[in-house]
Parts: C-alpha cells; structure tokens; sequence
C-alpha cells in the first residue's frame, strides 16, 4: 500500500521549458502523494493506463484550485479519498457507456452473478470492481476506504463529514450488497 | 450469523483483499508520474487555443485547447471512457470550455434535425408551417444559451429597472437587456435602478440601486464583487467548484442557494434565504442557515423584511423563509405534544436494587412524527424539495432514512408511552448492570418483528466495531448469558432488555407477581410522587446508595470540609424536565436524609424579597437570594476554620484588634436578603446594584466607618479607602472610594481598574441600596417607593414556575443573551483578538438568546431548584460585562455614546 516503494522521479526535467512554473505548493503535493494517488488508483481500476489518467485528474483539479492548496488539502486522506472517487468514476462511467473497460473481464462485466465456476483471483478482483459500480457513490467510497484502503471508521466519518454511525450503517449494507453480488462466484474461488 | 452468511462474507473480504494486493512495479509507477506531472506542470500556462490538433489516446492534455480539440469525438461518443471523464470535469470547472462543449452538443442536435428532415419531407413541411414561430424562439433562445462566448462574456443583462452602466476609465458605458459584461468591469446601479444579471453558470443575480458591482473568473468559478450596495444572489448548481461573492469585509461561498449581500459604509451583511453558505471573515469561518445573518462591524442585524424589500422577488424570498420557520415551529409543536405521564408500571417492575432511574416517553413516537411531518411539508413544497433531493437524496442517503424510519416506526407500534432504564451495582468498582424496560401492546408482532431486526442491528453493532451480542430470550429462567450481550426478552405486556441474566430473571418474577422490595423504599416514593404531579422526562440516583462507599477515603481535612457543606447527608437526586411550543421547564430535587445542614442549610425558606423591588424591570441581570441567621453562618465558617488550624484562634484574636470589632458584630447588622442586579446600561460603566437586608444601619455605618478609616491608615501612603458623606434632599448617601497605588506583579493590572473606582450607597427602608453613582442608587429607591418593580416585570412573571409555593428562596434571571449576544458578535467580527473564552461565552450567549429563570426553594429536608428558558447556565455572561468596558475601549473609543441602544 502506502509504504510501496518507487524511484525518485524527476519533476523538473519532466516539466516543458516553455510553460509557466506551476506553484510550488503544487509541485511539492505532487512529490509528496503522487505514488500515494497512483497506488490506490491502481487498485482500484486494475491497471496502469487508468491509475494515470486517475492521477492526473485529481492533481489537475488541485491546479486549478490555485490558492487553494493550503491546510486540508494535503493531508494522505484527501489525496486517498481523490484517488478513490476518481478511480470509481472511472469504473461508472466504463458500466454507463458498455464499453467493457476491463481488459480481463469475459461477458457482462456489470454482471458478476454470471461468473462461472472455475474462474480464479482475477475473476474476484473484477467481479468486485463491477460490484463496486452497483452500489452508490458514497457507499463505494466507503467500501472502498474501509476494504481496499484500510481506514478504520472512525477516520472515514471524519474524512467524509459524518458520524461514525453512519459510517456503519452504510457499510454494513454495502457488503450486504456485495454479498449478494459475489455469492453466484464463491464456489468458483474457494 | 449462519454458516452461509460467514462465507458470503468471506468473499467480499477475499475479494477487496486481492484488491490490496494488486501494485504496480516502481517503474511504472516513475515513468506514469513524470507524464503526468509534465501535463500538470504545463496546465496553469498556454492559454493559446488555437491550431492545436487533437491529442492522440496517450498524450496528456495540456491546456484548454487540447481539451476542446477532444470535445467532438467526447459529442460523437467516440472518446474513450477515461478521456471523456477528464474533458467533462474540465468543463465543470472552466467556463469557456464548458461553452464550447455546449456549442459542439448543439451542432450535434442541429445534425439530428437534418438527418430527420430528410428522412421525412411531408412531416416537416407541416413541421417547418406550423412551427415556424417555434423554430424562431428555439433559434434565440439557442443563440441565447449556447452560443459560444469567449470569457469576456462573463455575465449578461437580463432586465434593467432606471439606469445600469459600466464605468471604464471614467468612460460611462449604458447597459441594456441582453448586453454582455466581461469578467473586470464594473457595472453600477443608479438612483431608483435596478437590474437582474444572469452569470454563465446560470446563477442569477438581482442588484439594488445605488450598487457597484464587479465580476471575476477564478478557477474554481465565478466572483461577484460588491463594492458597495446590496445584492441577492440564485445561486446554480455549482458542479465541483463554487460561486464567490465578496466584499471589503468577507467572502462568502456557495454551491447553490439564495441569499443577499449588502455592504456600506457600516460595515457587510450576509442573510441567507434557502440553502447552506459559509462565510469567511478573515478570522473565522461560519455556516449560515435560512434565516441566518451575519454582520461586520457595525453592520448590525435586520429583519428579513427590510433587508429584502428593495428585491422584486421579496414575497418569493419571504415565503422560502416562512416555509422553513413553519417547519421548524411544527417540529418543536411535536415534541411539545407529549403528554406528561401520571403513572406507570415500570416503576414497580425496576430491580430491587435500582440506583439510577431515567424514564422518557416512546422515542420512536416523536421520531417518526418528525419524519411523516417532514415528508409531508417536502411534498407539498417544491423549495423543500429541491433541499431534500440536494441534502439526502443526492448524498446517497435517501433510501436508507426512508428504511431506517420504517424500521423505528415499525417498532415503535408495539411499545408503549414510555421507555424506562434502571441502572444496579454502581458502586464504582464493577460495571454497573443496565435494564431497560418498555410496555407492549403487541407482544406476539413485537417479537416476530425483532426476530428480523435484532439480527440487522447485530449486524450494524458489529460493523461498527462493538462486540456486544444482542440475544433474544424466550425464557428468561432457562436462559444463559456470558460477555458483553444484551438480554432481550418479550413478556405477555412489558419488553424487558438487560445486560445480566439475575436482573433479567429479577424482573421476570416481579412481572410474573412476586413481591418487589424496590416499590416501598424512599427512592421508588421519590419517583412515584413525581409521576403523581405528571412526569414527561424523569431522572433519578440514589445517592445515598453508594455515595457513602465512594467518599469512604475521604479523611481529615477533606472530610471535614465535606461536612461543612452538607452533602455527606444527601439522601436522592430527582430530575424532571417537560418540553413545552416555547420553553423548556426543568426541575430538580435533592433530598436529605434529615434537616439540611452546613452550607446546604444556609439557604432560608421560601419567603418574600423586599430587595428586588430596587431593581427595574428592565434588569438584564438579576440574582437574590435568602440566607439563614448569618450569625449561625459566621459561626459555622469560624468552628471549620479553628479545626483546621489550632492557632487560628490567636490570628482571629490579632484581626479583631486591628480592625477594631468582631466578625460577630458585623453580621448581626445584616439581615438574610441579599439581591444583585445590572440594571441599566453596560457601557461605559456596568450599571450594577446590590440590595442587602440591614437590621442595624447604625452599626452597620458605624463598623464601616472604622473599617475604612483603619485600612487607609495601615495602607498610609500606598492608598487604600476613602469615605466620603453626600448630603442629599431626604437622605444621607456615603461615597466609597479605593485609592490603589500603582503596583508591580500579577495584581498590578487589576489595581490600575480599581484605583480611583467608586461606589454610592446609602439606607432605606431596612435596606443598605449601592451602586456606581449617587444617580442610580436615586433611581433605585423611586422604583421601591413607585410599587412598579422587577417583580411586575412581564418577562420575570411569566417564567415563574407554576407550583404550590408562593414564594422562593433563591433565584436567578438573565436575558444577557438578548442584550448581549449581539454586541459579542459585532466584537467577535471587529479586529480584537478574544480570547477563547470569550468567543465559548459567545457561542452560549447565542444559544441561550431568550430570558432564563431559575429559581430555588430551601425546604427542611430537601432543595428543589426549577428552570424556565433556552439558558442552562445561570450566570453565563455576568462576568464578560464587567469586561466589556477595556474590550470596547480597544476597538472603539466613543463606544460610550452608544451605549444606551444596546439596553
């Protein structure tokens, strides 16, 4: 997760001489959480082609922000948070326009329950991120936060603005839904 | 859970946890952040739109040109998922691309109209006859909306009421219907003019006369600039980013909403008519709700009415308001509506050992209530609506409050009026043992329907992080329990849940008619006489029951001066509170085991207070109360003091001598009423009185006298006291004077307030009457000797308590709230730095705004203290008016002259 480990890159020399400087506010943020916003992107799209473009969408929404980069917004959980929200809209908007987005996936992607048995690890990984585009956006945040991020509740009430309760409650049916989703491919990967 | 359940589970956990392990190598991850950050990087600069083609599948977007260069193939549905989400967020947030985007989707719809033309020349040459008129006023009202403006074309004249310009290096440029303003110019509103603007995002703008204002493109959206004037502003949906509008003073922004702006030489006001807006003063950041307004400076508030009344729209905007103060005065008839309970049945069913008794009616009740009510207003009012689909629906969270109220409602029809919690073993070494206890009106469909939902909410306790396992008992003798559960069990006519099988088999046999030893003891009496008088909230302790065990340590002087006080002997605490449309009504009773004593005892018996009729009614502050003899007082305080110290006796002795009388002799000359008022207004000076019972003005005097003459000649050059005598017309006043040297160390500061302070004070009528000046202390005899009074204040009179006492013993009135509330707020947005005491003193007044009385009444065994108001604390906001004099000198030196209108 997090603690995942890449070479320095270098921004400067990737930077073309004949734009302006961005703020170094922003460059720093960039240093600072690009791995962060990749890695969690990757998890949840499933490849690099779509991590990328996650990464780029939420630090160009932070550029334009301008002097808006200060205290809140530059902490690991915003960027995670990001990184999240962007990699499932991604997922939706792949499930709204039927393009079957996920390279690996066979059939329906929004349809898991037609899984069939003997589809291994990849199936699961897929299966779930087609889920995922089922339930509603703030549900999936959560989820996804919770399960795939590793947040404890209380970090996402105060991430998100509400209390831990609803926390709670949203999981609790969020997986529920899940459940139900995933159950037609359980025997598939025992 | 069942095994299936465990598995289903299993799968989703296995599932996200190959989600975690999915990560990509360093490299990629290297090179995907030196693309991306090359994109970023260049983002902030060209502006250059032009001949730019169109970036290939790969190629990171660099500027706004590479983003439109896309918006054909994003319109003809041939961008690829991850490119057509990067164009729209884009155009989101950037005005001319969105533009352009709009432009491109009706080149598209124009497209579709061609290619059914052909496909059907009969029908359209109907079409093309009889819609003529139609495809005229589609052609404005797309040249309207959607065609491409450059971003000079920043807002546009909807309606002009007199004169709108734009002012231009001193060039004054007209305005009419259907010109455009580019983002930087200035426009104006003249005398008797008014005009409304529509922004590009679509938020409308409505502007008074006399107003300047100025429009600007940021980033994250449009900026309204009010020089000067007044505004109101509908805000549209603002996407992910939002509309600003300033002023000199503060920064308000929205997602959309209605609210005004105005903004003069006083200072900026913000009032807020439908939806939510955070305003930013430079110090703090606030969030105003429909209804709220916020003022700089001088710039206090207004009522909507007045504010509004230059707008067109103002019976709309009224409406909006109205409609939220109905729902809101609906909401608390509801709560209101419970009725007080006058028996009960729980009572006799608590366990025996019962310490802690707390009874509220049905939750689920005024719960649902609230909810059915809610929906109601939402359905029969679009404003409402539009709220509730912005607040709850779109956040997701609809369908679950829809399920969860069903639930409670569901539940809710099986249980009784009221739900009753009765706590055992708190003797602060174990956990105490916890059983709640409700009636049922349908046992048989109660259980069935907690069979279902005992299971979900196990469910929703577990998600949580809470281990405690709710258990549904069908017989509670047979019934086991072990760890952290909840014992739920389902009688013929009362539920009963408990955290420990005894209690849950205690209260089992009491259902089933054994004897309860709880229904005779003092404790169950206590209670059951409150529930005779009509209970609708009710708390009791026992505290007799294990105060004992907790004070057990308490040895030498710390018992000692528990004794002193009297609580040693305090026997129950019973709190009752009802809820009324306007005021809440809290009363509480501490009991003892026998006649009060120590400082307990101090507080006479309920009897009539001749000292608040010195007082007016206007008095923003008033607190008087009776004491006992202050001679068994003094005795009291001076038996403590010898136990605590053996030499006390010869310091006490070498006092005496120095002042010249015993403390005995001074308190003989008091009487046992004291009254304490501000009465008047709080600057320059507070305008405070104090009325104390005198039984002996000559020895009073004459003590005093001695007192001061003897301290000014133990001070001697380092000041001291000074008495002066004022002959008046019909009375002798005494002037007090405290002559403070200028000081080093921590009491310095204190002694430069004191020095040279003043204080008049003079006898009548049995009463010894000081105050600031010789003026007020006139002002507050003509009152005593007038017969109109405090105690005929309208206010003080309709929040007495209706009870069998005629009289109190103690009271406390304060609407500093009212008064003060205001003016905190007006320092809290000046430039004085508060302190954070200040700014909580603030916030409470402001909660509390709306006059509060408590009262107290000494009875031989017991003291019952009742509260009528929004206030909870008695004396919030005394000691800030004391303050308010060095805090208004800092910000504002003529404060004083203003001071009457804020009384």
């Amino acid at each position: 997760m997090d603690g995942d480990e890449t070479k320095e890159v270098d921004l400067h020399s990737a930077q073309p001489a004949s734009v302006p400087e961005p703020p170094e506010a922003l460059e720093r943020l960039f240093q600072e959480h690009h791995e962060r916003v990749f890695r969690a992107a990757y998890r949840i799209t499933g490849n690099a082609s779509d991590a990328e473009d996650v990464l780029q969408t939420v630090f160009l929404r932070l550029a334009r922000r301008e002097g808006d980069l200060g205290i809140g917004k530059t902490s690991a959980g915003y960027f995670h948070r990001a990184a999240v929200n962007a990699g499932l809209d991604l997922l939706r908007a792949r499930r709204r326009s039927r393009t079957v987005g996920l390279e690996n996936l066979d059939g329906e992607e929004d349809a898991p329950s037609k899984q069939l048995p003997g589809q291994g690890r990849l199936e699961l990984r897929d299966a779930l991120r087609a889920a995922l585009t089922h339930l509603s956006p703030k549900a999936a945040e959560i989820f996804t936060l919770r399960y795939v991020e590793g947040y404890g509740n209380h970090e996402i009430a105060r991430m998100i603005g509400a209390s831990r309760t609803t926390v709670a409650v949203v999981l609790h049916r969020a997986r529920h839904r899940l459940q139900k989703e995933l159950s037609p491919i359980e025997g598939a990967v025992s | 859970m069942s095994e299936k359940g465990r598995d289903r589970e299993s799968v989703v956990e296995r599932a996200a946890e190959e989600l975690r392990s999915e990560s990509p190598s360093p490299e990629v991850v290297a090179q995907a952040a030196a693309r991306v950050w090359a994109s970023v990087a260049s983002s902030s600069g060209s502006t250059d739109f032009d001949d730019v083609a169109m970036p290939q599948e790969g190629q990171p977007l660099h500027s706004c040109a590479d983003y439109q260069a896309l918006m054909p193939s994003l319109v003809a549905g041939t961008l690829s998922d991850a490119r057509r989400l990067l164009v729209e967020d884009h155009s989101r947030e950037c005005i001319p691309c969105r533009r352009t985007l709009h432009a491109a989707r009706a080149g598209r719809r124009a497209e579709a109209v061609s290619e059914v033309r052909r496909l059907s020349q009969t029908w359209l040459r109907v079409a093309a006859v009889g819609g003529a008129a139609l495809g005229a006023g589609l052609l404005a009202w797309l040249a309207w909306t959607l065609v491409p403006v450059s971003e000079a074309e920043m807002a546009q004249v909807r309606s002009v009421e007199g004169e709108l310009f734009v002012v231009d290096d001193g060039d004054r440029r007209s305005l009419l219907p259907g010109d455009w303003v580019s983002a930087g110019e200035e426009i104006r509103t003249a005398q008797d003019s008014g005009a409304v603007m529509r922004l590009s995002d679509g938020s409308v703008v409505e502007i008074d006369e006399r107003s300047s204002v100025l429009f600007r493109v940021q980033r994250s959206g449009a900026r309204i600039r009010v020089g000067r004037g007044a505004i109101i502003v509908e805000a549209s949906e603002q996407g992910s980013g939002h509309l600003d509008v300033s002023t000199d003073e503060l920064l308000v922004s929205v997602k959309g909403t209605i609210f005004a702006v105005s903004h003069g030489t006083k200072g900026s006001r913000v009032s807020v008519i439908e939806g939510e807006v955070s305003v930013d003063d430079g110090k703090q950041e606030k969030t105003l709700l429909p209804g709220d307004q916020l003022g700089t400076r001088r710039a206090a508030p207004l009522a909507f009415e007045e504010e509004l009344a230059w707008s067109r729209n103002v019976d709309h905007y009224l409406e909006v308001l109205r409609e939220f103060a109905a729902l809101r005065r609906d909401l608390n008839q509801i709560i209101a509506a419970q009725q007080p309970r006058f028996s009960t049945r729980l009572l006799d069913l608590a366990p025996a050992e019962t310490a802690v008794y707390v009874a509220i009616p049905n939750p689920t009740v005024s719960v649902t209530e609230v909810y059915r009510l809610l929906r109601e207003r939402i359905e029969a009012n679009p404003r409402l609506a539009q709220w509730w689909q912005e607040e709850v629906d779109d956040a997701g969270f609809g369908p679950m409050v829809d399920r969860f109220m069903e639930e409670i409602r569901a539940l809710g029809e099986y249980l009784g009026e009221e739900v009753a919690v009765g706590l055992t073993d708190i003797t602060g070494r174990d956990t105490p043992s916890v059983v709640i206890l409700a009636e049922v009106t349908n046992a048989l469909a109660l259980e069935a329907s907690l069979e279902v939902r005992l299971a979900e909410l196990q469910g929703m306790i577990a998600a949580g992080g809470d281990e405690t396992a709710l258990v549904l008992v069908e017989d509670p003798f047979t019934a086991g329990g072990a760890g952290e559960s909840l014992l739920v069990w389902v009688s013929d006519d009362v539920l009963v849940a408990a955290t420990s099988v005894d209690r849950l088999r205690e209260v089992a046999r009491f259902i089933e008619g054994e004897v309860n030893p709880f229904v005779g003891s003092s404790f169950h009496g206590r209670l059951a006489a409150s529930y005779s008088s009509g209970a609708q909230y009710l708390a009791g302790v026992e505290l007799a029951s294990f105060l004992p065990d907790l004070l057990q340590g308490e040895e030498g002087a710390e018992r000692r001066a528990l004794e002193l006080t009297g609580l040693l002997d305090v026997e129950h605490l019973i709190v009752e509170r009802e809820q009324g449309e306007e005021l809440a009504h809290t009363a509480a009773t501490l009991s003892f085991t026998g006649p009060r004593r120590g400082m307990v005892g101090w507080l006479a018996e309920p009897a009539p207070m001749g000292a608040l009729e010195f007082i007016s009614p206007e008095a923003s502050f008033v607190g008087a109360f009776l004491s006992v003899d202050p001679a068994v007082i003094v005795d009291e305080l001076l038996a403590f003091a010898a136990a605590e110290d053996e030499n006390f006796a010869t310091h006490l002795a070498e006092v005496e001598t120095e002042l010249g009388f015993r403390p005995q002799d001074v308190v003989a000359a008091f009487g046992g009423e004291v009254a304490f008022a501000l009465d008047g207004p709080a600057l320059p000076e507070p305008s405070w009185k104090l009325v104390v019972e005198v039984k002996d003005e000559r020895l009073l005097q004459n003590v005093l006298e001695q007192a001061v003459a003897r301290v000014a000649h133990a001070a001697g050059d380092a000041g001291g006291l000074s008495l002066a005598t004022v002959a008046g017309d019909e009375r002798t006043y005494y002037s007090l004077t405290a002559h403070v040297g200028a000081g080093e160390g921590e009491g310095a500061e204190a002694a430069m307030l004191l020095d040279g302070r003043s204080m008049v004070y003079t006898y009548h009528d049995g009463y010894l009457v000081a105050a600031p000046t010789q003026a007020m202390v006139e002002q507050a005899i003509n009152f005593q000797e007038g017969g109109v009074s405090f105690v005929q204040a309208a206010e003080f009179q309709a929040l007495l308590p209706s009870d069998g006492y005629l009289d109190v013993s103690a009271l406390v009135f304060n609407r500093l709230g009212e008064v003060l509330g205001g003016l905190f707020e007006r320092l809290a947005s000046s430039s004085v730095e508060l302190t954070e005491e200040q700014r909580q003193t603030i916030t409470a007044l402001q909660a509390d705004v709306g006059p509060s009385l408590h009262v107290a009444y000494g009875e031989r065994d017991r003291i019952r203290l009742v509260s009528n108001g929004p206030g909870v604390l008695p004396f919030l906001g005394v000691g800030q008016v004391f303050g308010l004099s060095q805090v208004m000198g800092m910000i504002d030196p003529a404060a004083g002259s203003g001071a009457a209108s804020w009384q």
